[in-house]
This record gives C-alpha cells, sequence and structure tokens, in this order.
C-alpha cells in the first residue's frame, strides 16, 4: 500500500523528468525549445516538490527554498550552455 | 590530515558537525554553486577582452562532406542533386572571411553588405539564391543535422529552386573566440533559367553556358582537408577551403573552448550535487535517522535530468536561413 502509494506520488516527476531527456534528444538544435524545455521541467519539479510536501502536511518555508534553490541550480546549468 | 578528513566527511556525509546533512546540500552550499558557476561564466566570456586566445570551436569538418550530405539528404527526399559550383564556394568563402574580418555572426553586413553582392562579386547571376550559416559545430554531419532538423533551413537545403551549392569552412577569430563558420549557399543561374523557355538564339547561348556549367561541374572538387583541430592549433596547417585568420596562438596565449569550459563546470558541478545527495541518502536510509526537509529521490530525479541534458547539449548555431530571387 505504501508502495503504491509512493509510486503514484513519484510517477508525475518521473515523467516530467522522461520526457525533458527525450525533448533534449528530439529538439536538440531548437535553442527557444531546449530553453523552454528546462524551464518547464524545473518549474514542475518545484511545484511538484511543493504539492508533495503539502500533502504530506511538512511544507515549511525552509523546504520550499531548498526545491526551489536546486530548481535554480539545475535550470542555471542547463541555461549556460544553451 | 586528519583536518582534511574531517573536512571532506563534512562536507559530503550527513553527520553531527552538519546537522546530520551534508554541508554540500545545505541551501547556501548550492547558492554558492549558482554563484560560482554565474562569474565562472562571465569570466569565460570575458576572456577574450584579457587578451586570452579563446577557443568557440575547431573541428575536423570538409566542405566536400557538407556537400556530399546535402545532396544524401535531397535525395532521400526525392529532390534533384545540387552541383557543387566552385562560384558560388568563393563566394560562400568571401562571405566567411567578411563575416571574420567585420566581427559579425548574421546575414547582413553591419555596414549593410547583402549576401548577395558575394554572389555578383565572384560574377554568379542568379535567378534563385539562398544561404545557411552554421558555426561551432563539431562536426559536417551534425551541421547538416542540424540544418534539417530545422523546418526553415531544412526547406532551403532541400529546395527544388535550387541546382547549385558552394561552401565554405572559415576558420577564425569572430569577436575574441576563435570560431568554425559553415556558410552554405545554394543557387540557380539566371541563364539557365532562361533557357527552358527560349529561342534557338538564346539557346546557343545557354548550351555555351550549359558548356561551361559542365566544365564547373567536372573541376575537381578541391580535396578538403580538415580543419586545424582544438590542439592542432599552431599555424601549420591552413587549407584551401578554410582560412585561419586569427593567426597562431603564442605559447602566453590560453586556448580554452567556452562552450567546453561551461559544459564541464555544470557537468562538474551537477555530478557532485547528484553523488552526494546519493551518498547522503545511503547513509539516512543505513543510520534511520528522520530528518525534515525535501525528498532525496526527487533531487536525485530532478539532477539526473539536468546531468542527462548536459551531455546531451551539444555546442553549435544557426541563424535562421535567407533567400532572393531575381523576376
Amino acid at each position: 500500500m505504501k508502495e503504491k502509494y509512493l509510486i503514484t506520488h513519484y510517477l508525475p516527476l518521473i515523467v516530467v523528468m522522461v520526457a525533458a531527456v527525450f525533448g533534449f534528444y528530439i529538439f536538440a538544435y531548437d535553442k527557444a525549445l531546449k530553453m523552454s524545455l528546462v524551464i518547464a521541467s524545473g518549474a514542475s519539479y518545484f511545484v511538484w516538490g511543493l504539492i508533495h510536501h503539502f500533502i504530506h502536511k511538512d511544507l515549511s518555508w525552509e523546504v520550499a527554498f531548498e526545491y526551489l534553490i536546486i530548481c535554480l541550480f539545475g535550470v542555471y546549468a542547463i541555461l549556460i550552455l544553451v | 590530515m586528519q583536518v582534511l578528513s574531517n573536512t571532506i566527511s563534512h562536507l559530503i556525509l550527513p553527520g553531527y558537525s552538519n546537522n546530520q546533512k551534508a554541508k554540500l546540500l545545505h541551501t547556501e552550499s548550492i547558492l554558492a554553486l549558482i554563484i560560482l558557476l554565474f562569474f565562472g561564466q562571465i569570466l569565460i566570456n570575458h576572456f577574450p577582452y584579457l587578451g586570452a586566445n579563446v577557443l568557440g570551436y575547431a573541428s575536423q569538418i570538409s566542405t566536400d562532406e557538407i556537400v556530399r550530405l546535402t545532396n544524401e539528404k535531397r535525395s532521400n527526399d526525392g529532390d534533384v542533386q545540387v552541383a557543387y559550383s566552385p562560384l558560388l564556394s568563393a563566394a560562400a568563402k568571401a562571405k566567411g572571411e567578411d563575416m571574420l574580418a567585420k566581427g559579425y555572426w548574421a546575414h547582413v553586413a553591419p555596414d549593410g553588405t547583402q549576401p548577395w553582392k558575394f554572389f555578383s562579386n565572384v560574377g554568379y547571376k542568379y535567378k534563385y539564391a539562398g544561404e545557411n550559416l552554421a558555426k561551432d559545430f563539431p562536426s559536417a554531419q551534425a551541421a547538416v543535422d542540424a540544418w534539417m532538423a530545422s523546418p526553415s533551413h531544412k526547406d532551403n537545403l532541400l529546395s527544388t529552386k535550387y541546382d547549385e551549392i558552394g561552401v565554405a569552412v572559415v576558420e577564425g577569430n569572430l569577436n575574441g573566440v576563435d570560431t568554425t563558420i559553415i556558410v552554405q549557399l545554394f543557387g540557380k543561374r539566371y541563364d539557365t533559367s532562361i533557357a527552358s523557355a527560349t529561342t534557338d538564339a538564346s539557346a546557343k547561348t545557354i548550351s555555351e553556358d550549359a558548356n561551361q556549367t559542365l566544365t564547373i561541374k567536372t573541376t575537381p572538387v578541391p580535396s578538403p582537408t580538415p580543419l586545424i583541430t582544438a590542439n592542432q592549433i599552431t599555424g601549420s596547417d591552413i587549407s584551401n577551403n578554410s582560412e585561419k585568420t586569427s593567426g597562431s596562438p603564442t605559447p602566453f596565449q590560453i586556448l580554452i573552448s567556452p562552450f567546453s569550459t561551461k559544459k564541464g563546470f555544470s557537468f562538474t558541478s551537477t555530478s557532485i550535487l547528484l553523488i552526494t545527495f546519493t551518498v547522503d541518502a545511503v547513509f539516512l536510509a543505513r543510520r534511520k535517522v528522520a530528518r525534515v526537509g525535501g525528498r532525496t529521490v526527487a533531487h536525485v530525479l530532478f539532477l539526473s535530468m539536468v546531468l542527462i541534458a548536459i551531455i546531451l547539449i551539444q555546442s553549435g548555431d544557426l541563424l535562421p536561413p535567407i533567400g532572393d530571387t531575381i523576376k
């Protein structure tokens, strides 16, 4: 039961991340699309974090900031190469 | 030695000293990494102004290969192949050199010079003309693949309006960065187009022109010599099809590739975070420590995506294609 619960929570995040990787592969030379993809996947990860912790009733400013800062790092690490 | 060991474990392992969370994973550490990336990028972008010789991309790209791949794509699409035109190649080379000399990455020069001027400069009178530009691609295949992946470039590349092609691969210093520019020109001669529906008199002219075209076509395509590679820029090799106008670097100059360096920064910092998160998760699971904070699995998933994206990203830049028609 717990495993099923975990999978349903993580599945959307996994789908978004896998889709982003495929997007990067397929649209390797489309600069605008790659930028949109990385921003969208970063935003998805951040929002997923907020929703996930809200459901678990352990959402705090520290947790939100942790997701935000990792999101910013990831997005920036890719954007400087696009 | 003990101090070093303690510092490393403080940075990458959860423990008492870092409140059961590797110091590298604290938000202020990640913020410091972002700042480091930011300033690293600024430093790389400003290397040319500090007198360093910056290598944008030096690669082995042959014009012959680009012509072959272009015709291969046209054949696959059921289109007529384009003939190699030395005149168009001369125009392409002049265009590439002009971009390096005037320091612009655009179809139209800062002084307003249109790409079509290079056609007329070499005496190529066209009915249809087109230009595709690419820079900093690691190979001819990568450049052609990029053109094919872009619908507008693909249209230019596969257009049945054109029957001739000229390509130049020019290497030189573009605004302080050593760059490899590929100029691909397409054309259809004005005279040839008139030929299809004219009188005997003009047919004779066309016949002469056709002979000329035949001569051009049978002229051996200059065997493209590979461009100077990143670690070969010693000023020893300059091919017929490529020009390196920046001259050879002195031993005091630093040769770096901005793209590769930035990719290295991004890859290394992301890998460090990813590994530290994984180690952190393993240690927490073993010690059965409960911690308030984000989900490590989610962070690892996101950072894995970032790492794969960094690996997938290739160098290379395209400009939207351009075409012209004489009525």
